[in-house]
């Protein structure tokens, strides 16, 4: 009998196993996550000695490495180094980008660089004048806290807003003040630090909407101390660094400075309780920041093993040792929604509408005699008259009034000047901004009537675009 | 070498080939064009099908499947704890799930739309509430099934049955008016008047009064601030004994008193319609809370349970534990429930003056006073039932087809009991869903329904930012029948309900991004679905009353009593020709106020009209007659020079019937 051996089927030929597998292998690099998809911790460190323990704010940093969240017993990878200053990184809602200030060398302007969360394609998206504190919007902008030389006061800032790109660069903040530190609330509006450039101002934190619009307190430091640093969010909690003189940090601990505290405060209702984080406490949410307030890391996880390794990693080039200033976690989170914008670029004014004066934290007005309040004054930063709109019975009173500039108002009775604000609101074009009172509780909604300022009639008093060259009044609160 | 006839083959195959890519490429810029005028949008993702078919009822697999939901809206437990029974609102059935193996065990067919249950004293018989069927389904719980159905007004409500057992009180949500039911005779025994749709009843624990909530405000046209009312009736005597009224609240829907019978809750929601819709941030739209109620003074405190910068959309029902320690709050806009520790809230109504009560409506940092957790739930927290031991909350979570179990000791969710017939999720019921979600408005502020409660309207004038501050103040309009009776808005500027709530719908309400094509597209089938209840005013088999008769034949008159003809235009019948009553064109009939831009308005359809009070654009109008006998002195809506006042109760009779 005669066996014959099965032939062993041609399925493919050579050439096309080479272009099957050629294939296979495109297709795994194109499906197969990148680095960039990984979450990593990105940490920017800078030499010993100096900084407060705080992420660095406008710079110190030196060089930025990568951890991989996954593996954090790897050794760390240099994604930067060489650069002169390196604010703290930022990434991106998908986590596969970081945004960030640096100073490519030294005596060089603070620009904003981005790269994927791998360390690739850096890149500066703008180059010019100094910025810092750059975060990502929920509409893929980036937003950040801008110099301007211009302004005569080196100390002022003012927040910008620009495309991806780092195209349309454009003011969201205005006034003479030192606007820093942009962190996106869960709500989508952006927090910030405001602090008075005259005098010894502790500061306060304030909410606008990403395009400018809707200026808000969001929270002042409690009992005299003021905000030496922050804020940042993560998920629910808004933290800050307040500064009290005289006071203990209550935590100890070798990286916080005597006399500073870390406060965290619900965004939700930010007068709520505060929380002081305490010494080794860990504070991480999944979002970009986190913070061990003092004396290291809690022992275990990934972040603690993270620490051991960083203390012990030589950056090539820097013969003493470096520490963590600044940090990112570079993952997916949830993205706030969009907020959608009422601003026209095609406008000049907008309008101011206040429900009523005497609703007010201010003693002068609240307890002013109901119809003693006649007039309502905007003046310009410069302290010149603009424009003026009666005060109604009720303390209502409609005005429209030039946008994209810092506007002070005053109130004036029979006698003379009541009060003034000095806080430098602004409108932005075709802004309709409502107010309840002067000064209201943060914590107040409006009585719902119809205000006399608009049943009377529908068109708001105007100011003028010019200032009148009125000088300001004298006195008040 | 082509031979001639190839050549000609191929010069007409070019020919057809170029003349189709003409036409196709004509066909493409008309569609696009299409979907620019009626959407406002470019069109990217939207397509033909996508409009035409699933925004008109759903995909052709939600058709075939015709997927079936339960909806439990109302719950109640049995004395003994072990059974729980849900009016599912959608299935037209009485739930009844074992509450030792949270399980769902029996459904029990009833009337049309179910909303509450309540038990017999003896745990023999649940009252099913059936809106749909003006009805109240009695339930034997022994043989499963619905035994009879006692009268009740129009779209019943919230039950409660009287301490010796012998009278149930019939919440007529649609009728303004309560029934009480004989349960011995099976007989309405007395028809009392309540406020406006009244929605929900609780006894004090001394049986002795009854409280209802009604869930709209009073008719009032600017400046006039809403204002509604908690009716107090006597049991007894059968008659009403008290009317609570709550200044710049409405939506009182859910009510519960304190074991204690000192005080009760009642959800509410604070519009703030009189102000310039300017934005949302600080309360600005609405704010929502609960009306404090003290019940020997019969005085009531407002207080939010919002946060300065988090919102919890339509608290709709209110709960006590037995030992009146906590009461939980659901928010079905939310998706939460509050809890809250009742010993703070009242130190803090202890602690206040008087003028802060006046106003602490309107302070959001108060809740953090008297809040003791925020509990996440699934869609559409509805009805909640407190076991008797006080153990365990039950959460009806109406759009996600569940019952969510609350361990009161660690106030999380510890269970559920899932009473779905269906996994499949529609393009209506998506839809559905995000007309009950606050999640797309900004800070969570407010639902869709919040400003169209039951689909329909609030009763309440708006001033929306666009055409300037206090300008163009328009009466909001209901969303039944929509899809029939486009444009829409009252200048009639939006060709189709994509528009409507596309763009500027996020611009200039909810301040947030507009919803995805896919969320919009299921917006749209479900506003598409949405039909006027049944007229009650009009009889089964379509015959008018003598009054009817003679208000028809005024409405379609084309000559004054005299003989004079009645021009074309100043007939009811040109602007409102059947089926729904509009010939959605614009009109002028003289109700033009001071701060319009234009006298031409949408003409309104006019189908069950007698439930949208007020009138006219702006809601001038408080009631129908008001619409002739104050707003038409130059017989610019229609010719009523002529008319004496019996017929005009005629004419309006008639319009009732629409």
């Amino acid at each position: 009998m005669i066996k014959t051996i099965p032939k062993i089927p041609k399925i493919l030929s050579p050439w096309k196993a080479v272009l099957a597998l050629a294939m296979a292998l495109a297709a795994l690099a194109i499906f197969l996550p990148g680095r960039e998809s990984r979450p990593a911790l990105l940490v920017v460190l800078a030499p010993a000695g100096g900084g407060d323990g705080f992420p660095s704010e406008d710079g110190g940093g030196a060089a930025m490495v990568r951890l991989e969240l996954e593996q954090p017993e790897t050794r760390p990878e240099v994604l930067i180094q060489g650069f002169a200053a390196l604010g703290p990184p930022r990434s991106s809602y998908d986590g596969r980008r970081a945004v960030f200030s640096g100073r490519r060398s030294a005596g060089g302007p603070m620009e904003i660089w981005e790269m994927s969360a791998a360390g690739s394609s850096l890149r500066p998206l703008i180059s010019g004048g100094d910025r810092f504190d750059p975060c990502y919007l929920p509409d893929g902008r980036i937003v950040y806290s801008r110099s301007d030389p211009k302004s005569g006061s080196p100390a002022r800032r003012t927040l910008h807003a620009c495309l991806p790109d780092g195209a349309a660069e454009s003011p969201i903040t205005f006034g003479s003040a030192r606007d820093r530190s942009p962190a996106v609330l869960p709500d989508g509006r952006i927090l910030f630090r405001r602090h008075a450039l005259a005098g010894q101002d502790p500061g306060r934190l304030l909410v606008v909407n990403p395009d400018g619009t809707g200026l808000l307190l969001f929270c002042e430091p409690a009992g005299g101390a003021s905000i030496a640093a922050g804020p940042w969010t993560a998920g629910d909690a808004v933290l800050f660094a307040e500064e009290a003189a005289g006071a203990e940090w209550q935590g100890g601990g070798e990286l916080m400075p005597p006399g500073r505290r870390l406060v965290s405060v619900s965004a939700r209702e930010p007068l709520g309780a505060r929380r002081i984080i305490a010494a080794g406490e860990l504070v991480l949410e999944s979002s970009e920041a986190w913070f061990s307030s003092a004396g290291g890391l809690p022992p275990g996880g990934w972040l603690a093993k993270a620490e051991s390794i960083l203390s012990s990693t030589a950056i090539p080039g820097y013969e003493e040792p470096l520490r963590p200033t600044g940090f990112a976690v570079a993952a997916p989170r949830t993205r706030p929604l969009k907020l959608t914008s009422v601003v026209d670029p095609s406008k000049s004014t907008g309008t101011l509408l206040c429900l009523d004066v005497h609703a007010s934290r201010l003693a002068a007005l609240a307890e002013e005699k109901r119809g003693r309040i006649r007039t309502a004054r905007v003046l310009s930063a410069g302290g010149l008259l603009l424009g003026e709109a009666p005060v109604e019975p009720d303390g209502s009173f409609f005005i429209e009034v030039p946008a994209d500039q810092p506007l002070h108002l005053e109130l004036h009775g029979p006698d003379g000047l009541l009060a003034r604000d000095e806080s430098g609101l602004w409108v932005r074009p075709n802004e309709n901004r409502c107010c309840i009172g002067c000064h209201e509780g943060p914590e107040l909604s409006p009585e719902n009537r119809v205000p006399l300022a608009l049943e009377r009639s529908a068109a708001p008093a105007v100011a003028r675009s010019k200032e009148s060259g009125i000088p300001r009044s004298k006195g008040g609160s | 070498m082509i031979s001639r006839r190839k050549k000609n083959w191929i010069g007409i195959l070019a020919a057809s080939a170029l003349a189709l890519a003409a036409s196709g490429l004509a066909a493409h810029r008309f569609a696009a064009e299409h979907v620019r005028y009626y959407t406002g949008i470019e069109p990217e993702s939207l397509n033909c099908v996508s409009c035409h078919y699933v925004g008109h009822g759903g995909t052709l697999a939600d058709r075939l499947a015709r997927p079936r939901y339960r909806s439990p809206l109302n719950l109640a437990v049995s004395a003994d704890g072990r059974r729980l029974f849900a009016a599912a609102s959608q299935g037209d059935a009485l739930l009844v799930v074992d509450l030792e193996n949270l399980r769902l065990l029996s459904e029990i067919p009833v009337g049309s739309r179910p909303n509450s249950v309540a038990l017999s004293a003896d745990g023999r018989r649940a009252y099913v509430s059936c809106e749909g069927a003006d009805s109240v389904s009695v339930v034997d719980l022994e043989s499963g099934s619905a035994v009879a159905a006692l009268p009740a007004g129009s779209a019943p409500a919230g039950l409660a049955i009287s301490r010796d057992g012998s009278t149930l009180f019939i919440a007529n949500w649609f009728g303004n008016d309560l029934s009480a039911v004989d349960l011995r005779r099976g007989e309405e025994a007395r028809r009392l008047p309540a406020g406006s749709n009244p929605y929900d009843l609780a006894l004090t624990p001394d049986g002795q009064h009854l409280l209802v909530t009604n869930q709209l405000s009073f008719t009032s046209s600017r400046p006039s601030p809403p204002v509604s009312e908690v009716t107090v009736m006597d049991v007894e005597k059968r008659e009403v004994a008290g009317r609570i009224q709550l200044q710049n609240a409405h939506l009182l829907e859910g009510v519960a008193v304190a074991p204690e019978g000192d005080l009760a809750l009642i959800t509410l929601v604070r519009p703030k319609n009189l102000l310039p819709a300017t934005q949302v941030a600080r309360g600005w739209m609405m704010t929502n809370g609960l009306g404090v109620v003290d019940l020997k003074t019969r005085q009531a405190v407002q207080l939010l349970l919002d946060e300065p910068n988090a919102f919890y959309a339509d608290p709709c029902d209110v709960a006590f534990t037995p030992d009146g320690r906590l009461a939980f709050v659901s928010h079905s806009g939310a998706d939460a429930v509050t809890v809250i520790e009742v010993a703070r809230l009242r130190e803090l109504l202890e602690s206040m003056t008087a003028e802060e009560r006046r106003t602490a409506g309107n302070h959001l940092g108060l809740s953090r006073r008297f809040v003791k957790a925020r509990i996440p739930t699934g869609a559409n927290p509805k009805g909640l039932a407190v076991s008797p031991d006080g153990k365990r909350v039950y959460v009806a979570e109406r759009l996600a087809d569940r019952i969510a179990v609350i361990d009161v000791e660690r106030l999380q969710i510890s269970g559920s009991i899932d009473v779905t017939a269906t996994r499949r999720e529609t393009v209506l019921r998506r839809g559905e869903k995000l007309f009950n979600s606050a999640a797309r408005t900004f800070q969570g502020q407010f639902s869709c329904r919040s400003c169209h409660p039951n689909n329909h309207v609030d009763r309440l004038q708006y001033d929306f930012e666009p055409d300037g501050l206090g300008r163009n103040i328009v009466d909001n309009r209901t969303l039944l029948e929509i899809d029939r009776t486009g444009p829409f808005k009252w200048n009639g500027k939006n060709t189709s309900m994509y528009m409507q709530c596309g763009m500027r719908f996020a611009k200039f309400l909810t301040r947030v991004e507009p919803f995805s094509f896919d969320d919009l597209n299921a917006m749209v089938a479900f506003l598409r679905s949405l039909r006027n209840p049944p007229n009650s005013h009009r009889a089964k088999d379509g015959t008018l009353t003598p009054a009817q008769a003679r208000g028809k034949a005024l409405y379609e008159r084309a000559a004054m009593k005299d003989g004079t003809p009645i021009p074309p235009k100043s007939r009811c019948l040109t602007c409102h020709p059947p089926p729904f009553f509009t010939n959605r064109q614009k009109a002028d009939v003289g109700s033009i106020s001071p701060a319009d831009s234009s006298g031409e308005f949408d003409t309104p359809q006019l189908r069950n009209i007698y439930q949208s009070a007020p009138y006219l654009h702006d809601g001038k109008a408080a009631t129908l007659e008001e619409i002739w006998t104050r707003f038409n002195p130059d017989d610019t809506h229609g010719v009523t020079v002529d008319f004496s006042k019996s017929d005009l109760n005629d004419l309006i009779e008639y319009l009732k019937t629409l």
